[in-house]
């Protein structure tokens, strides 16, 4: 387990959460997805940093976070 | 040589003589096609290189003619369930098409040799009633100027007791429908779409009220129609587009008359998903984080259901005596 290098994902969200690769990947389709479909990552990190969420210090917050922003993305129309 | 539609027509060499080739040559006013020796040297565009231009190919099947249907295709209720890959593509480039992840390219190939697609067919009949999707991996009322398919499926149908015939498509005309045989083992399913998703994900498809008019026009001929809503697109505006469609739809078309409805929000085989994302970066529709069930990506259940039932309730309210089938 690493680390993410934020420069592999295009949003900050990486380098606050500790992803496996398959973590990382679905959080990568996400960023992708969000772009095109006019979502605001970074009002979706804004608000899980106010609540407390981020930064994530293990793999298992990490999971719970990016099943939260996964709704926020995929589920927000 | 080219065509307003194509910018090559080619003709393998083994079909060159058909009687279908023949005809299809005529009606494009093609007498110098390219002949090759096999459809994939051209339909591989691995092989021969991506470009933007679509070619037509007239070939032979050399492989099955008839296949089952997947399990997440509906089957309406029939047991026996096939398609026929009669025409490999489709006129329309909908963005979310699984042909797009299915062919290696956007040429078009009809295979002339229809007649041993009819052969195999009526082999099955005669051990069951078969249920057959025409129109599975085309649009053939689209192409029907050019193959003159759907015509010959609709008498196949007419001819055999044991033979129904689902033709699908999102094409508007509505003059081919008076000069079919009328059979109530032909049913024409229309692919409806709001025309938010018809303007940004179905390139090249007509509108949501010109394809009102091809569905009425079926009805008035006779023909058993299904209306499709399916598939179902999660886009920022989906609820509004939708609730929107169906009050048109409920205004335009005697919901009365119709014999059936699928409903079915977007879902894809893993493989063609993957060959799709790679070609379509820029494809929201393709790059939507979909989440995957037994080798097939769909929406996650919580968007899925709040779509399906939203326009089942809409559907219901309007006229609860239509059967409404669900994909799943």
């Amino acid at each position: 387990m690493e680390r993410v290098n934020k420069t592999e994902i295009p949003c900050d969200l990486a380098s606050e959460m500790v992803l496996s690769e398959s973590m990382k990947n679905q959080l990568r389709q996400m960023c992708v997805y969000a772009c095109l479909a006019g979502i605001d990552m970074g009002e979706i990190r804004e608000k899980l940093l106010a609540e407390g969420k981020l930064p994530c210090g293990d793999k298992n917050s990490s999971k719970k976070v990016l099943s939260e922003i996964y709704d926020h993305v995929a589920c927000s129309f | 040589m080219s065509h307003a539609l194509f910018d090559n027509i080619y003709v393998e060499k083994n079909a060159a003589s058909d009687a279908e080739t023949v005809r299809i040559l005529e009606r494009l006013a093609c007498k110098e096609p390219e002949y090759i020796g096999h459809y994939k040297d051209v339909f591989d565009m691995k092989k021969v290189g991506a470009s933007d231009g679509r070619s037509l190919i007239l070939a032979h099947n050399p492989g099955k003619h008839l296949y089952e249907g997947a399990p997440v295709c509906q089957s309406f209720g029939n047991e026996h369930f096939y398609y026929s890959p009669s025409v490999m593509n489709c006129i329309y480039d909908c963005e979310y098409c699984f042909l797009k992840g299915m062919y290696p390219g956007r040429d078009i190939c009809i295979f002339t040799d229809i007649k041993e697609t009819f052969a195999e067919l009526e082999e099955l009949e005669k051990q069951f009633p078969v249920y057959v999707c025409a129109s599975y991996n085309t649009d053939l009322n689209a192409l029907e100027s050019i193959t003159g398919f759907a015509s010959e499926w609709c008498r196949m149908a007419y001819e055999h007791e044991n033979i129904s015939v689902e033709l699908r498509t999102k094409c508007s005309r509505t003059d081919i429908y008076e000069n079919l045989p009328v059979s109530s083992r032909v049913i024409f399913a229309f692919t409806l779409s709001p025309d938010a998703v018809a303007d940004r994900f179905e390139k090249g498809t007509p509108g949501l009220e010109a394809r009102i008019e091809a569905v009425n026009a079926a009805l008035k001929a006779g023909f058993p129609v299904r209306l499709c809503f399916d598939p179902m697109i999660y886009f920022r505006e989906w609820e509004r587009s939708y609730t929107e469609m169906i009050e048109k739809v409920t205004a335009s078309v005697n919901l009365k008359d119709v014999k059936d409805i699928s409903i079915g929000s977007f879902r894809i085989s893993d493989q063609y998903l993957k060959n799709m994302r790679k070609k379509y970066p820029d494809s929201e529709v393709i790059q939507y984080p979909y989440v995957c069930e037994g080798g097939y990506y769909q929406y996650p259940e919580k968007v899925r259901t709040r779509m399906e039932d939203h326009i089942r309730k809409l559907l219901s309210d309007k006229c609860p005596e239509v059967p409404i089938y669900d994909w799943k």
